[in-house]
């Protein structure tokens, strides 16, 4: 079937035979090393952050940068507008928003994977059900419905995970399904049914294995896509609830100071923009490494 | 050929009435408008007064089967809180969604189309780099921060351009750099596009007419293009709800009157039908530009419908 999204789908077989890209065959080890920071500062936030992310100082209000004049050495990166430091909000801000990526690229994964194996793997009316589902999903405007989810479950950090898995299986159904189309036609599953092996165990035995690659490159891939969607959420107001320190909500502060301090909102979107390059580079690499069939992915 | 096109039309509609029952539910778990709109020292008579006078104090399925018939009506209900209906409001901010959209797409496809080609054409060259750099950036920078950035250095450093609102051609310039450049569809299509130029460049008719003593300009801008755009065109319908989408966060950004900052202000404030109304909106005409992507696609090359 011609639909629009059928780009998500693995590409044509012909893909896999042309030459893999030289240059992209080395390890990403610029990326590799800030996203190890990113997550050492996650794990360590609490004994690595100069200040607590919460405490507030109104006498230290707005203060710049240290290399600025009025700055202190004591806040490196400046104040926000009650005088809580940036510096430390970052660092701990880490912590919300690749939990969130990963943690919501798991639940969306493991949903869509096995709605996508059952629809690929029964066909039929199965099939037909879940892949409108799947169709009705991804044309809804997502930052739209992320929000309605967010606005109707309440802010909290748990409900975040729901809404962005919610709205991100839809990706995995339709790629496992692809996949399992292609494999299921294979000689050894239907060796495997022969033998006697039940529906779920061909499914989870002799399918799944062959489709963990493909999975690793679309979860890496949309790490970085979930990052953005929440602190977008967290920018309007329907992510993690205040005073917990999120990119996209200190960069929403700083909206309103732009012009007297630029700062509150250029770090933390700095910090937010390094994170996910670093995990685009990851999930570049790892497809060109472990699937070049999926090129045209995202 | 019709049964494609029945076929076709079919999907698109269950999936229609998906959505719409998805929205209903939905909005309906956002919390109670009454609670929104009367002050806290409201009696629990003028609440049930409030609820019966919205009609939200029937039961769901009535409110449902209400809802459908309305919608073969065209009639969307009305505002919660402007107390105007609901299409009175869209079609009032549409039209500056679409220019957005619009001048947005154009930036977009202006910098996409020359990138990809001359990317595909000449592989690990410089402009192969730019063009990955492009497609790597393009969806790692979060539209609202780029927008506080450009508002930052266009608005207030140099003061080249308003900072947001809405007036002259001039409002229109950053909000649609922020979403052409960072709103997906330029990393998208020059990823897109720079794959599919070099799939069709190995491919034998462009073999035969390179012998055959076909310039290479001709070759690669005629040629080759035409055929390397297919890719891209299918996923113009998904580009399109994708910016359609990030109208949402822009629009806040820039204060533009527009669907998206309707849709934001709607959602503050519980407005259930005009949420309903919009996400509506946007999911039928993504549904529609697949739609008519997909049939002219059929008309032009029938092997699609055996694909």
């Amino acid at each position: 079937m011609a639909s629009v999204v059928d780009g998500l789908e693995p590409a044509k077989a012909a893909d896999a035979e042309q030459a893999p890209r030289v240059r992209s065959r080395r390890l990403p080890v610029v990326a590799l090393s800030v996203l190890g920071a990113f997550i050492a500062m996650a794990v360590l936030a609490d004994w690595i952050s100069p200040h607590s992310p919460t405490a507030m100082s109104l006498r230290e209000r707005m203060l710049p940068p240290a290399w600025l004049e009025a700055g202190t050495v004591n806040h490196l990166l400046g104040t926000d507008r009650i005088g809580r430091d940036i510096l430390s909000r970052i660092v701990h801000g880490a912590r919300v928003s690749l939990a969130a990526g990963v943690m919501a690229v798991f639940v969306g994964g493991l949903v869509g994977s096995v709605l996508g194996l059952v629809s690929g793997y029964f066909g039929r009316w199965v099939d037909a059900v879940i892949m409108r589902l799947t169709d009705t999903m991804l044309s809804l405007p997502i930052i739209l419905i992320a929000l309605l989810f967010a606005v109707s479950l309440g802010p909290s950090f748990t409900n975040l995970i729901v809404v962005l898995g919610l709205v991100m299986w839809a990706r995995f159904a339709r790629l496992v399904r692809g996949e399992v189309l292609t494999w299921k036609e294979r000689e050894f599953v239907a060796l495997a049914r022969v033998a006697g092996c039940s529906a779920p165990r061909i499914m989870l035995r002799h399918i799944f294995p062959n489709l963990v690659n493909p999975l690793m490159v679309l979860a890496t891939l949309q790490i970085g896509w979930v990052i953005i969607v929440e602190s977008s959420l967290s920018f309007l107001g329907a992510g993690i609830p205040p005073p917990a320190p999120s990119w996209g909500s200190m960069i929403a502060d700083g909206r309103g100071h732009v012009a007297t301090a630029w700062w509150m909102s250029l770090f933390p979107g700095l910090a937010l923009v390094l994170a996910v390059l670093s995990v685009n580079m990851l999930g570049d690499w790892l497809r060109d490494h472990l699937d070049p069939r999926l090129r045209n992915l995202r | 050929m019709s049964r494609f096109i029945a076929g076709r039309l079919v999907q698109t509609a269950i999936t229609l009435l998906l959505i719409s029952a998805l929205v209903f539910g939905l909005v309906r778990l956002t919390g109670n408008p009454v609670d929104m709109m009367l002050p806290i020292e409201a009696t629990p008579e003028m609440r049930t007064e409030m609820a019966h006078q919205l009609g939200i104090d029937r039961p769901l399925y009535e409110q449902y089967a209400l809802f459908m018939g309305d919608l073969f009506g065209g009639d969307l209900g009305n505002s919660i809180r402007a107390r105007r209906p609901v299409t009175e409001l869209m079609m009032q901010r549409l039209p500056n969604s679409l220019l957005l959209v619009g001048v947005s797409m154009a930036i977009s496809l202006a910098i996409a189309f020359p990138l990809g080609v001359l990317a595909a054409t000449r592989r690990n060259s410089l402009w192969d780099a730019m063009a990955r750099g492009t497609a790597l950036f393009g969806q790692s920078i979060p539209t609202f921060w780029a927008g506080i950035v450009l508002i930052y250095v266009f608005g207030i450093l140099l003061g080249w351009l308003p900072a947001g609102g809405s007036g002259g051609p001039s409002y229109v310039v950053l909000p649609a750099l922020t979403l052409g450049l960072f709103g997906f569809m330029l990393a998208g299509v020059v990823r897109l596009l720079r794959g599919s130029m070099i799939e069709v460049l190995d491919s034998e008719f462009v073999k035969f007419a390179r012998i055959k003593g076909v310039s290479e300009r001709a070759v690669v801008w005629k040629h080759a293009l035409k055929n390397a755009m297919i890719p891209v065109v299918t996923f113009v319908g998904f580009y399109f709800g994708i910016l359609i989408s990030g109208t949402v966060v822009v629009e806040t950004v820039f204060a533009w009157p527009g669907i998206g900052r309707l849709a934001y202000e709607a959602v503050q404030w519980r407005d259930y039908p005009v949420i309903q109304g919009i996400v509506l909106l946007v999911s039928t005409i993504t549904l529609l530009t697949n739609l008519a992507v997909d049939l002219l696609y059929a008309w032009l090359d029938p092997r699609i419908r055996y694909g």
